[in-house]
């Protein structure tokens, strides 16, 4: 008999805050400049330079925190996490490990069951960026570089309970984060950019038991559908290891996304983590709580019912269209460029989104813009093409970026809207070419490559031979 | 006239009625340190042409009729532990001998502000650990009074040059006594004022939470001036303190009848020198007769303050020194191949002894397995500490002790033995751990002629009360330098 084993799996998610300056000091919190031009003496750690908390930072984590259901510790403190690594300038990275910013707090996601699904987050913490290592050659000489830009820059660290059972259950806490905390305004949570960092906890126990074990974490994961793989990966790498009888070691992996494959990784020395006695300890009072959250941007019920008065959407359109603050952005973005709102509704809620998430991808990740889509809506609305085509095309608009009536004409999507004009050239093609019909029947099917060379003639060439072929086949043999 | 042995206040006053250029007392104080510091080390570097166009300013806008502020003109000397724009600051190690701060500390800003003139940067201790300025990489500073003794440490360079007449007064840093200690064997008065009410921002930190800036000095009034320019809150040092600042000079001729002294004893027990012991009692005597009350207190953790000590700072001291690693300043050893070699050799070629067996200490008492027994244990007994100065102060206002154990020790005689020069500080750093302000002032000399001082003790931001009590003794010795 073989056990069945259950997966157990914890998350622990960096969050790059969009705060104007860095976590300690007045450098811009900014992405994309020359390298170490967003440097000064204290996050390049130089001798004699010490730390001044941005009051900014602590807001945007505290509304982060918020948004997560989180209960906010009203004094929190920072430790020096010790490690030896170029990426960190003073040797020591500042964290909050054992008097975190907040804890306790939740996001509900949809399981597999579609039952509702509560999974707990611990802790939310605040912790400073590292620097960036370019590992490159000048001549023959390997040399590694290093860009002090991120050094110093906000992070809020959100580390879940071993709440998760399954690849999908962590893509979907992912998904619930990267909807949710965009919506508090205080951060991207692009995994593509990198203003988002996953790394996943992942151990195996037999199914039913309430033990944990042994648990291996893996990182460098860029995409949802990378986390998701990354962990049904794991957990098929240590169900093989059990089955040979093999132990389960404590250890760090790397995700491949190129392989698929986990490949350990070789540890960072790692030292004490002890209270930093220069950083003072954070306290919030309860009115700078409360002004916290009320400047909390539009809550998305809110939003909702502006998208009613607004737009003349039902409620339920408007639900669909603001999910999150971006889906809500784009939304209103397609419908500022001529769309009517209810059309966008459809295919924004009822497609595009149901899309994407297939791919693992937020709007922001995919190829279609707002105008992209205003633009099939466009062909849909004026008749070019029927919804079936629009369908299509937009599958085809992920992947190819020209404009939609480009790639709708080269498909021939959009004269299959006009299918009226169509069935005129199909019927007069059969009606002229009797033999040709006659031979087809006696089963000369290269009769059928003339007709349709006929009909695209008649056409003007604008037909899809393919599609020709394919209607003319359907109505010989049915005829 | 010997310029060089003024007070601030003096030479201020010459300044003024226009008896003295700031130009000459800079050349006489360069003469000086040309004369003088051959022999003492007492500075790592000087800068005389930057100190010459500082002074020709002053004086020209004096001569032009403009309002100078008291510091002006004034020649000082400031530990090469604290940040001067352009120049290097060593910590008096290795792997800082070329590192040039690209920024001011808030000190040094402050006393720019006042037109204050800086003549070098003075010796130390490797990174201000130790006892007496025997662990600079570049050399001992010798005891003014006399050459074969230290100077005591850490700010030993900054005690020599004030003592010697190599400055006018001069800026340490005081983490377990490193001010106080120093003044005390080489007869100055130097002050730690309160945590938090001196920006630490630009001085190398030792242990975060101990260190402090504070003067050196030839008498009590000048101490006070000093304070008064670089005290107060910077929003680049988040420890410092909201608390307002005193016009610390104007309240020192107060009297001192009714105030309350305690001598805990935990501080005059065996062991003490005679000479020091002698010294204390002369003072005590003095604020007795002039109207004080003194009472003996206890402090019942004094004995455990060493022990605290020495956990806490090397460990806050481990951490704050991992960031001199070769990667982006400071020396760099370039033979490795890999990247834990560039670590390895740099900071091995790079750190002195003593600068190992303290980070070699405070990894160990933060270690996983030792934290606990170490670390969390120390903390426990550092708020011990500080209550039983918390309750002492409900009883006395000010507390008087020794500043020293002993005298400056010969050159050479506790290098050997850590144990033995770290119990130098037993008086000084429970001050440190308690967060409280503290002040040497010379009271006497022992037999052999060296230099002992007194201690004084006082609630967090009791700043003027330490001084004024400081500045009645030092009149009733015969005023500063007398003895």
């Amino acid at each position: 008999m073989t056990t069945k084993y259950e997966a157990v799996v914890g998350l622990e998610i960096h969050v790059q805050l969009n705060a104007a300056t860095k976590m300690f000091c007045d450098c811009p919190n900014r992405f994309g400049d020359e390298p170490n031009q967003n440097t000064c003496p204290i996050c390049l750690w130089f001798p004699g330079a010490s730390a001044q908390l941005s009051r900014e930072v602590v807001e945007k984590a505290v509304g982060v925190a918020m948004t997560l259901n989180c209960t906010i510790n009203q004094r929190s403190r920072f430790d020096q996490k010790v490690y030896y690594y170029p990426d960190l300038p003073k040797g020591f990275q500042l964290s909050q490990f054992h008097r975190p910013l907040a804890g306790n707090g939740w996001v509900e996601i949809t399981g597999e069951d579609g039952a509702l699904r509560r999974l707990r987050i611990r802790t939310l913490h605040l912790e400073e960026d590292v620097a960036k290592l370019v590992h490159e050659t000048e001549g023959k000489t390997r040399v590694s570089l290093v860009d002090f830009n991120r050094a110093g820059c906000p992070l809020v660290e959100i580390v879940t309970e071993p709440d998760m059972r399954s690849p999908y259950e962590a893509m979907e806490f992912v998904n619930a984060i990267r909807t949710l905390v965009p919506g508090a305004g205080g951060a991207e949570c692009s995994l593509e950019r990198g203003t988002m960092r996953v790394d996943a906890n992942i151990s195996l126990r037999p199914a039913g038991s309430q033990e944990l074990n042994v648990k291996v974490e893996v990182k460098n994961m860029n995409s949802v559908r990378g986390i998701g793989d990354a962990i049904a990966y794991e957990i098929k790498r240590q169900q093989e290891l059990i089955q040979k009888g093999e132990a389960i070691i404590l250890h760090t992996r790397l995700w491949d996304p190129k392989s698929g494959r986990t490949l350990p990784m070789r540890e960072k020395f790692s030292g004490p983590c002890v209270p930093d006695p220069s950083v003072p300890e954070v306290v919030i009072s309860d009115q700078w709580l409360a002004e916290i959250k009320n400047g909390l941007p539009e809550i998305p019920a809110r939003k909702q019912l502006r998208f009613v008065e607004e737009y003349g959407l039902t409620e339920t359109e408007a639900a669909g269209l603001t999910v999150s603050p971006e889906s809500a952005d784009y939304s209103e973005a397609v419908i500022r460029a001529g769309i009517p709102a209810r059309l966008a509704a459809q295919w924004i809620a009822g497609r595009l989104l149901p899309a994407a998430a297939r791919r693992g991808l937020t709007l922001a990740e995919t190829k279609i813009t707002p105008e992209r889509l205003a633009g099939l809506l466009a062909l849909v609305e004026n008749g070019k093409i029927n919804p079936n085509a629009g369908r299509q095309l937009l599958e085809l608009l992920f992947e190819d970026g020209r404009t939609p009536a480009e790639i709708a004409r080269e498909q021939g999507l959009d004269q299959a809207a006009d299918s009226g004009e169509l069935e005129k050239i199909l019927a007069r093609v059969l009606a002229e070419n009797p033999r040709a019909v006659e031979d087809f029947r006696k089963g000369r099917s290269q009769s059928l490559g003339f007709l349709t060379g006929q009909a695209v003639r008649l056409s003007g060439g604008k037909a899809d031979p393919r599609l020709i072929r394919q209607k003319l086949e359907e109505k010989l043999r049915s005829e | 006239m010997n310029l060089e042995k003024l007070t601030i206040a003096e030479l201020g006053r010459l300044y003024r009625e226009r008896r003295v250029s700031a130009v000459e007392a800079v050349a006489a104080y360069f003469k000086a340190i040309r004369a003088k510091d051959g022999l003492l080390h007492a500075y790592l570097s000087v800068n005389e042409s930057a100190a010459l166009a500082q002074a020709e300013a002053v004086d020209r806008d004096r001569a032009a009729g403009a309002e100078l502020p008291p510091l002006a003109g004034i020649p000082l000397a400031i530990k090469d532990n604290i940040c001067l724009r352009g120049e290097r600051t060593t910590c008096a190690s290795r792997i800082l001998e070329n590192f040039v701060s690209p920024y001011d500390a808030t000190v040094i800003e402050r006393l720019r502000g006042q037109r204050a003139i800086f003549l070098g940067k003075t010796n130390l201790d490797e990174f201000a650990f130790g006892s007496s300025t025997e662990n600079s990489a570049f050399g001992v500073t010798r005891n003014p009074a006399n050459p074969e003794y230290v100077s005591g440490g850490s700010s030993g360079g900054s005690a020599a040059a004030v003592a010697a007449g190599l400055a006018a007064a001069a800026l340490g840093s005081d983490t377990g006594g490193s001010i106080r200690q120093p003044a005390s064997f080489c007869g100055v008065v130097g002050l730690k004022p309160t945590y938090g009410r001196v920006s630490r921002y630009g001085l190398v930190a030792f242990a975060s939470s101990f260190d402090q800036i504070g003067p050196l000095t030839r008498s009590v009034e000048d101490a006070a001036v000093i304070l008064g320019a670089i005290a107060g809150p910077d929003p680049l040092d988040s420890t410092s303190v909201e608390a307002p600042v005193a016009d610390y000079p104007a309240g020192l001729e107060a009297p001192v009848s009714g105030l309350r002294i305690g001598l805990p004893r935990e501080y005059f027990g065996a062991g003490l020198d005679p000479g020091v012991a002698e010294g204390v009692e002369r003072g005590v005597k003095i604020l007795e007769k002039l109207g004080a009350s003194v009472r003996e207190v206890s402090l019942p953790h004094t004995a455990s303050a060493i022990a605290v000590y020495y956990v806490l700072a090397p460990a806050e001291a481990s951490a704050n020194l991992a960031r001199f690693d070769g990667v982006r300043y400071g020396r760099r050893m370039p033979e490795g191949a890999t990247m834990r070699d560039l670590y390895e050799l740099s900071r091995d070629a790079g750190f002195g002894k003593e600068v190992k067996r303290r980070i070699i200490m405070g990894t160990f008492v933060l270690s996983s397995g030792y934290y606990d027994a170490y670390y969390l244990q120390a903390q426990k007994v550092r708020t011990l500490i500080r209550q039983d100065f918390e309750s002492a102060f409900k009883e006395v206002d000010l507390l008087v002790t020794p500043t020293a154990p002993g005298p400056a020790f010969r050159i050479g005689s506790k290098v050997t033995d850590p144990l033995t020069m770290y119990l130098s500080d037993v008086f000084t750093v429970s001050c440190n751990l308690a967060g409280l302000p503290g002040l040497n002032l010379p009271v006497g000399r022992t037999a052999g002629n060296l230099p002992v001082g007194l201690q004084l003790l006082g609630p967090v931001f009791s700043e003027e009360l330490v001084l004024r009590a400081a500045r009645a003794l030092e009149r009733e010795l015969g005023g500063p330098g007398a003895v």
